[in-house]
């Protein structure tokens, strides 16, 4: 709607004017800033990356690894994770479990926060595998649960470092 | 006209439209520029170059070569006159840190525990991963043509070209290459010529063969052709000592002339100075940036095989 002046021309240069378009710029300034200062949340395929590669190195051609029950079975060694860097930003729970679901073993390391109380939310995967062994001529199922989390956030370097 | 009133004095103002106009169109023009600038800024980039090589590391397996397009990445590090050091990784804190100008960069850990090198390659657009201990044959990397080597460093190479191809060049030089190397050290402290360099080029030219004549009546070890080997003081081409000591000198020559940019001399070398000053660069023959290309890798190569010896 355009005010008038007392003469009966348009007033286009109005204070509404200038709030309007205010408001506008202000917005959008505020909106891409937002945008582009947001982090990229890669988290849930790092959690992803990290499932796949705790699964590959349990099984060697979909047999399960033989010292992966042992005692001093060293998860970050065998499967080339860096230990630092998992217990500082990530989490990952592997359990396997006989037919009556029983814990047979579990490794858990890392933090787990918040985000993963509700399994597969953003930067939490959660994956099953079924394990078949033969034991006095009798086929046994026990099974694999894996549950991975990344809880990294990048960071901006400052001149000062 | 009627877009303009007269004030009291008579000079013109402009209507009330034509400012509200133009002030509609500056404010919009600056809100476009805004976004532009927010959407191409360092920080973005850094980001997502960072988290894509983390990603890729997190998931190579070890002995793996991984090539990222980093044209963008480039482009922006230009725009903020950085030309060198676009990424990185620390080993010891597994992280990848890529600075295209921003403040001090961005930085992102892996959790995958291998030795990684990760180089910028800016003349080829390219990021290089390369995952575990593994030497690649077919590396591209930054090439360092002001490092010296000494004659032992040039024996090891020698005998490494004798028994391997490398960028399709082997030395066939048996029972002389003892002495090749011998001259190739003399020649590069007669003329201040990178050992290594001569010995790349020495490949690329002849494989080591001392009595290659080629179709253009090239000669020799260093391919000279005759105009340049009397300019040299090269009075037999067959010797392979001359031809070293000639080759090397037209090197120098070229150095001199082209303020050691190694593209242009490695140019020149093969299609002439002429050529490379009609076109003021690489000439646009596929032959000469082939050329400039397999020497510039196989110095790159010798120099590797120098680090893990």
């Amino acid at each position: 709607m355009l005010l008038r002046n007392k003469i009966g021309g348009e007033k286009l240069l109005s204070i509404w004017w200038l709030f309007t378009i205010a408001i506008v710029g202000t917005g959008i300034v505020f909106g891409v800033s937002m945008f582009y200062s947001a982090e990229i949340d890669v988290r849930g395929v790092e959690a992803e990356i990290l499932s796949n590669k705790i699964l590959d190195c349990f099984f060697e051609q979909g047999i399960l690894i033989s010292n992966l029950l042992e005692n001093d079975f060293d998860i970050f060694q065998e499967c080339k994770l860096n230990k630092k860097v998992i217990e500082s930003a990530f989490y990952f729970n592997v359990s396997i479990l006989d037919e009556s679901g029983e814990v047979m073993k579990e490794i858990e390391e890392g933090v787990l926060t918040n985000a993963c109380n509700l399994k597969n939310t953003e930067g939490c995967v959660s994956k099953e595998r079924s394990i078949f062994y033969e034991e006095e001529n009798e086929i046994r199922k026990w099974r694999l649960e894996i549950l991975t989390a990344s809880n990294q956030v990048g960071e901006e370097i400052s001149l000062v470092q | 006209m009627g877009v303009f009133l007269r004030n009291k004095k008579g000079s013109e103002i402009i209507l009330p439209p034509m400012m509200f106009i133009i002030l509609n169109l500056v404010f919009f023009g600056i809100l476009l520029l805004f976004v532009i600038k927010a959407s191409t800024g360092a920080l973005v980039y850094e980001q997502v170059y960072a988290k894509q090589v983390a990603l890729l590391i997190d998931e190579a397996k070890s002995d793996m070569q991984i090539l990222v397009d980093f044209e963008e990445g480039v482009k922006v590090a230009e725009k903020n006159k950085k030309t060198s050091d676009l990424i990185r990784v620390d080993n010891k804190t597994n992280q990848v840190i890529v600075n295209l100008g921003s403040k001090g960069g961005y930085s992102y850990k892996y959790f995958s525990d291998y030795e990684v090198n990760v180089y910028d390659h800016v003349e080829e657009n390219l990021i290089i991963i390369n995952i575990g201990d593994k030497v690649w044959p077919d590396v591209i990397r930054p090439v360092d043509f002001d490092k010296e080597f000494s004659d032992e460093e040039l024996e090891k190479a020698m005998n490494f070209a004798k028994s391997n191809s490398i960028e399709g060049r082997t030395c066939f030089c048996e029972k002389d290459c003892d002495s090749y190397v011998k001259w190739i050290s003399e020649s590069s402290k007669e003329y201040n010529v990178n050992s290594l360099l001569i010995l790349a080029v020495m490949m690329q030219e002849s494989n080591c063969k001392s009595t290659l004549v080629s179709s253009a009546s090239a000669k020799g070890l260093m391919q000279l052709m005759d105009e340049t080997a009397n300019e040299m003081g090269v009075k037999n081409s067959f010797d392979p000592e001359e031809n070293i000591m000639g080759g090397t000198k037209y090197l120098r020559w070229l150095l001199d002339k082209y303020n050691n940019d190694f593209s242009l001399v490695l140019a020149g070398y093969n299609a002439g100075p002429t050529n490379v000053d009609k076109y003021g660069g690489v000439p646009p023959f596929s032959e000469t940036q082939n050329y400039v290309k397999e020497v510039t890798k196989r110095y790159a190569l010798l120099g590797d095989v120098l680090n893990v010896a």
